[in-house]
């Protein structure tokens, strides 16, 4: 090969890589200009700018960012149905039964803190126009229904922005939940403990989701049965879930699984009561939570070492 | 991806809720206030067509105003306006007071809170304790929270307690709040005692010959042994130990195992039937069996039974054993296994009738019509 050629190579090469790096720095700087009208992304995976050797810091801006939804998705995703993402959590919406499948947080110590910037009484449910009308839910269907619009990724778990908080309202991330004794009771103290756990934890990721488990009719056979509400025919679940990780500053994994019955559940019942293997959630959700970190490398399951 | 927008969708379902207009002044009057505010939120807020949630809320704040300033002459300026508040317009009130919270619970509770404080220092200062005992406190009519709310949860928001510390009253909740108190200290106590996490008996309540049947299950390493003495139970034990387990077993194991449980079943009807003269209750626990036997073949896969049977079937004619044949093979419908018995056969397939028409007997069902 001439010296010449070697030339010509190297400065077409150079032309072209320059371009393509003008060209997606011009890219990047629009993106953050119009991120006001970002559209609702769809979660898609890409773990690719994560790595999992890195503790991840609380993002301090109102918007979504894909580097956000790679931060709450960092070990994996339990489905990929109907993936929405928020500036704060991501969800999968089962249009069937008109609530979610799952949702996914990732919350710190500052996301959980106490902040009088984020004002809860601006908070309105409101129906997801995102949702095609069909499979949409709405106040409608859980007016006098005798079942409370509980959220899947509490408003409690999203304080560093107005927005983030307000978007835990759409009504796509609810589920009919018995009021008093569950969801303002037994479901928020779990919901509280897991918000405790930031204390204990740089990261806590946590998944949420509703079960519709079977129990045996009075033929000795098993049926799946659940309440259906409203206009829309939203699905009361029987259970719900949560599997829970929290990172440790020594970089060691934790994980803690719980099912709650969607009853009146008694003041005095310890959480630990709830708490069942993560595998036993997976069988019956039809989901696989935290695919990416092997079991084996967790340091504890609901409090036992592995 | 679907081609439908939802906006297509949307313009259709929302055709019905063109009437749901956006009204500036909702009218509740003083004769039936109840009614009226009733018929007002059916109509522009509890509607069941998709409807701007803008709109919805707009609406119900103007019926909620209403509902407000009627609460308020009916309670301080009376029916007939001249000051006279009569036990009649009380009720009234009352009665829209308690609707008027139900909604506000669900649809905006805040003004609710915001304004009830006001109602209550009016109230107070009126002087009209009966309405303040008998209606606001009994009735629990201060501000929405976790307990009758779905807007509060019972960590963030403190129980509205000091607005019923009036009039000599207390909240009617109170009690039932220091009980949860005293409960979660007792719960933070044990929370902090190590002692209280228990191991939980997970798998381990199998007993250990139960989980060595699931190896053997797991492998296919087992003797299929059936004796003359109880040939169905020990046929079913064996079933139910290697073949009908929980464990996830390779389904070439199964089937192995499968076949050695049917190989071993074949045998001992054999034997029972053709080793020297068999008895009635030879031939009752032989037909037993082999009824089991046939049906466990319709599932797992009957090809083998359906070869084997007719071997079975020739030599019991040879044998002369014609009872077996007309009361049990026939009678029980013992031949070959068609669409009638398992899942593998469709109708077209074809119907084993020949093989029943031997010493005079014919097959016991009828041949399905279009065969």
């Amino acid at each position: 090969m001439s010296g010449l050629r070697v030339r010509g190579l190297l400065a077409l090469s150079a032309t072209a890589l320059g371009a393509f790096y003008i060209g997606s720095r011009t890219e990047r700087e629009r993106l953050q200009q119009s991120s006001d009208v970002f559209p609702r992304l769809p979660g898609l995976p890409s773990f690719g700018t994560v790595s999992a050797a890195s503790l991840v810091p609380a993002a301090n801006d109102a918007n979504l960012t894909v580097s956000r939804v790679s931060q709450i998705m960092k070990y994996g995703f339990p489905g990929l149905d109907h993936v929405r993402s928020h500036s704060d959590y991501v969800l999968s919406y089962d249009r069937r039964n008109r609530i979610p499948h799952w949702v996914f947080e990732h919350l710190t110590e500052q996301s959980v803190a106490r902040n009088d910037a984020v004002d809860r009484s601006k908070c309105d449910f409101k129906a997801d126009e995102s949702i095609h009308p069909f499979f949409r839910s709405q106040n409608t269907d859980y007016r006098k229904s005798g079942f409370d619009r509980g959220h899947m990724a509490a408003a409690g778990n999203h304080r560093l922005h107005q927005k983030h908080c307000e978007e835990t309202f759409y009504l796509s991330n609810m589920a009919p939940q018995v009021g008093q004794g569950f969801n303002r009771d037994a479901w928020n103290s779990l919901e509280m403990h897991v918000r405790k756990l930031t204390k204990s934890y740089s990261n806590v990721y946590v998944c949420t989701g509703p079960l519709y488990l079977p129990h045996k009719g009075e033929d000795g056979k098993m049926y799946v049965k659940y309440e259906v509400i409203g206009p829309n025919t939203v699905s009361v679940p029987t259970h719900f879930y949560k599997v829970i990780v929290g990172e440790a500053a020594d970089r060691k994994l934790h994980m803690e699984a719980y099912v709650m019955p969607n009853k009146v559940i008694s003041n005095d019942t310890p959480l630990k009561v709830f708490q069942v293997p993560p595998e036993t959630v997976e069988r019956a959700a039809g989901l696989l939570f935290f695919d990416q970190i092997n079991r084996k490398q967790l340091s504890s399951i609901n409090g036992k070492k592995v | 991806m679907s081609k439908r927008k939802a906006e297509d969708t949307s313009t259709d379902m929302a055709a019905g809720a063109e009437k749901i207009s956006t009204k500036t002044n909702f009218n509740i009057g003083l004769a039936e206030p109840l009614k009226d505010y009733q018929k007002l939120i059916e109509t522009k807020v509890q509607v069941d067509e998709i409807v701007d949630d803008e709109i919805i809320k707009n609406n119900f704040e103007g019926i909620a105003a209403a509902a407000r300033d009627v609460i308020w002459q009916l309670l301080f300026a009376g029916t007939d306006g001249d000051g006279g508040v009569t036990t009649e317009s009380q009720q009234k009130a009352s009665e829209l007071l308690e609707e008027y919270k139900g909604d506000a619970t669900f649809y905006d509770p805040w003004e609710y809170n915001k304004w009830i404080g006001k109602l209550r220092d009016e109230v107070l200062a009126k002087e009209l304790l009966d309405f303040w005992r008998n209606t606001i406190v009994k009735k629990q009519l201060g501000p929405c929270w976790s307990r009758d709310c779905d807007l509060f949860d019972s960590d963030s928001d403190t129980p509205p307690l000091e607005f019923y510390a009036h009039g000599g009253c207390t909240a009617p909740f109170a009690a039932s709040l220091k009980v949860r108190a005293a409960n979660n200290e007792i719960r933070a106590s044990d929370a902090s005692d190590p002692e209280s996490s228990r191991e939980a008996p997970e798998g381990e309540e199998r007993s250990a010959e139960r989980s060595a049947d699931d190896e053997a299950a797991f492998t296919g390493v087992f003797d299929a042994v059936i004796t003359r003495n109880q040939p169905l139970s020990e046929y079913r034990d064996l079933m139910s130990r290697f073949v009908l387990t929980d464990v996830i077993v390779p389904d070439e194991i199964q089937q192995a195992s499968v076949k050695k449980i049917a190989k071993a079943a074949q045998d001992i009807i054999w034997q029972i039937l053709f080793e020297g003269k068999p008895s009635q209750e030879d031939q009752d626990s032989a037909a037993d069996l082999l009824q089991e036997y046939k049906t466990d073949s319709g599932f797992y896969g009957p090809w083998d039974y359906n070869e084997w049977i007719v071997k079975l079937r020739d030599e019991v004619l040879a044998k002369e054993l014609l009872d077996f044949w007309r009361e049990k093979i026939v009678k029980l419908e013992l031949g070959p296994c068609w669409s009638r018995d398992s899942d593998f056969f469709e109708n077209d397939d074809d119907v084993p009738l020949e093989f029943y028409n031997k010493a005079g007997c014919k097959a016991p069902f009828n041949p399905p019509a279009d065969a």
